[in-house]
Order: structure tokens, then sequence, then C-alpha cells
């Protein structure tokens, strides 16, 4: 090859870097030393880039640091979790004080007439039924119906609250 | 019964000999209504310094005290209330007699007497009215 031509066709770039350079290559490179100082400084960044990589983060500092992360992603959603769960319960909890509130007082039960009321209207309508043997009401939660669920819905009508007072 | 008489006893020797100024009076509680009743209930206000000393029963089907609680005897605030299951053909009606202590200053008009339910024999709600009659002012 005429030393002239050889020098006077530079390689390409991915030629100029090939890991096996071809015979034409290498004759150009023992004769072009600017192509020869290229590929001479890239291969040396090339290896000290590989050993920055390989030597800046070990493979044990590396899976210590994904196991910290999977740890901290895992605490947080169980963070995340945690308040969901809480204003959850603090939503049931006003729903249930909500409803509490709105519900009439004393004891829905013992309204035998369905007025609204709990009176002596209803002592009488239950005294009525039970003397006809007809349907009672359990009042008093003992599993039965008869006269002491009368008795009991008759303190009750007439009883005053225990904080009451002048 | 004879515990509440007890008691009642009891309490009318103390309130003498605490309170020889205050006297004893009664009144009644009459109802009136357009037709026959069989139930009612009421609710009394009276004056500070009075206390009740005996719920009595009434007249005709009301042979029986009425219901109170007898947190209501020095209160201030008394429910009563009675029924019968009897024929009861009358439309005024003493239904109970209260008889109680009061200071001597103690004012009739002190007392306030509300009719909350009033009821036919058939355990429906018919109107009326009520009135307590003094008997002896203190």
């Amino acid at each position: 090859m005429n030393p002239e031509v050889a020098v006077s066709q530079h390689p390409l770039p991915e030629e100029l870097f090939d890991p096996e350079p071809n015979p034409i290559l290498l004759d150009h490179l023992s004769l072009c030393p600017v192509c020869a100082g290229i590929r001479r400084d890239f291969g040396t960044l090339a290896a000290w880039q590989a050993a920055q990589t390989e030597s800046s983060i070990p493979a044990q500092t590396d899976a210590a640091i994904r196991a910290e992360f999977a740890l901290q992603s895992l605490s947080r959603r169980r963070r995340k979790t945690r308040r969901r769960a809480a204003y959850a319960l603090a939503a049931s909890a006003a729903a249930a004080l909500f409803v509490f509130a709105i519900l009439p007082r004393g004891m829905p039960d013992s309204d035998i007439n369905s007025d609204g009321l709990v009176d002596v209207l209803d002592s009488q309508r239950l005294a009525l039924a039970l003397n006809r043997g007809g349907e009672a009401r359990d009042l008093n939660r003992d599993g039965l119906a008869n006269a002491q669920d009368l008795k009991h819905l008759r303190r009750t009508i007439v009883s005053l609250g225990p904080e009451e007072t002048r | 019964m004879s515990r509440l008489m007890l008691f009642v006893a009891i309490s009318t020797c103390l309130l003498l000999w605490a309170a020889p100024a205050d006297r004893f009076a009664s009144c009644d509680l009459v109802i009136e209504s357009d037709s026959p009743f069989s139930a009612w209930q009421a609710e009394i206000r009276y004056p500070a310094g009075v206390i009740l000393t005996l719920i009595e029963n009434g007249e005709g089907a009301f042979v029986e005290a009425p219901d109170y609680d007898r947190r209501g005897l020095e209160r201030g605030r008394i429910i009563l209330a009675s029924y019968t299951l009897e024929n009861q053909p009358e439309k005024r009606l003493r239904v109970a007699r209260l008889h109680f202590l009061a200071p001597s200053d103690a004012n009739q008009e002190d007392w306030t007497v509300r009719l909350t339910a009033l009821g036919d024999s058939q355990a429906r709600r018919i109107s009326g009215r009520i009135h307590l009659k003094t008997r002896h002012l203190p």
C-alpha cells in the first residue's frame, strides 16, 4: 500500500473504534498519528469509564440501597394505608354520631300506638292487649312479653331524669 | 304500700319538727272532657319549698293512686298517670288528690298543671281540661 494513500483515507468512526481492526486500518494507524492518538485516547477513556462504573457502586452497596429504598417504600405504603384507615374510622364515627343524633329519643319500642309519644295511652293499649290475650311486647328485654313489661312501661312513663332539679 | 306509709309518716314527723311554720294542705286534680275518659297523664309544677307528702287515688274507676316517680315529691315537678280497664262513664272526675306541706307564704298561683294525655276506653287520644282545686290553703 502506498503510504500517502493509506494516510489520506481516514477510517470512519465506527471502523476506528473497532476492537478487532482489519489490516487496512492497522496500516493506516501505523502511518496516521492523528487516528492512532484518537483511538488510543478513546480506548483509555472507555477503560477509565468502565472502571469508574464498576468501582463507584459496589454490588453490596447497591443491594443495600435497593433494600433501603424498598423498605422506605413499604413504610410509606403502610403509613398511607394507616392514614386511610384512620380517615375511614373517623368518617364512620361521624356517621354513627349523626345517625344517633337524629334518631328519636326515648324507647322506640315503647311507642305502642306509634304516635311518636310514649305516654299513658301506650301503657293503656298494652294493658288492653294483655287483657285480651293479644300481642304484647318484650319491653324489659327479659325474653317474655307479660305483665312485667307493662309495669316497666308504666314506671318509665312517669320517670324523671336522675339529674333533673328545680 | 306499708313502706310508703311509713315513709310518709316519718317524713311528716320530721318536717313538723323542723318547720313548724309550714302547713299541710291538699288539692284535687279534676279532669273534664266532652266524652268519658279512661286514661290520663298530667305534669304538675309546684314552687320551691313545697313537699308533696301523699298522692291519693281519685273517684269512680280510678280507685288506685296514679303512677308517679318518688323523686318528683320534692323536685318541683311530678308526672302523674293512670288508666282503668273498667267502664268509666263519667266526663268529669277527680282523678287524684295531692297532699302537701307548703311554707305559710306559698302562693297557689305558682302551681301549674298540664294535661299531657287523655284517652278513651280504647286508648284513643281525646281532648279535655284539667284543674287543680286547692282544698285548704296553707
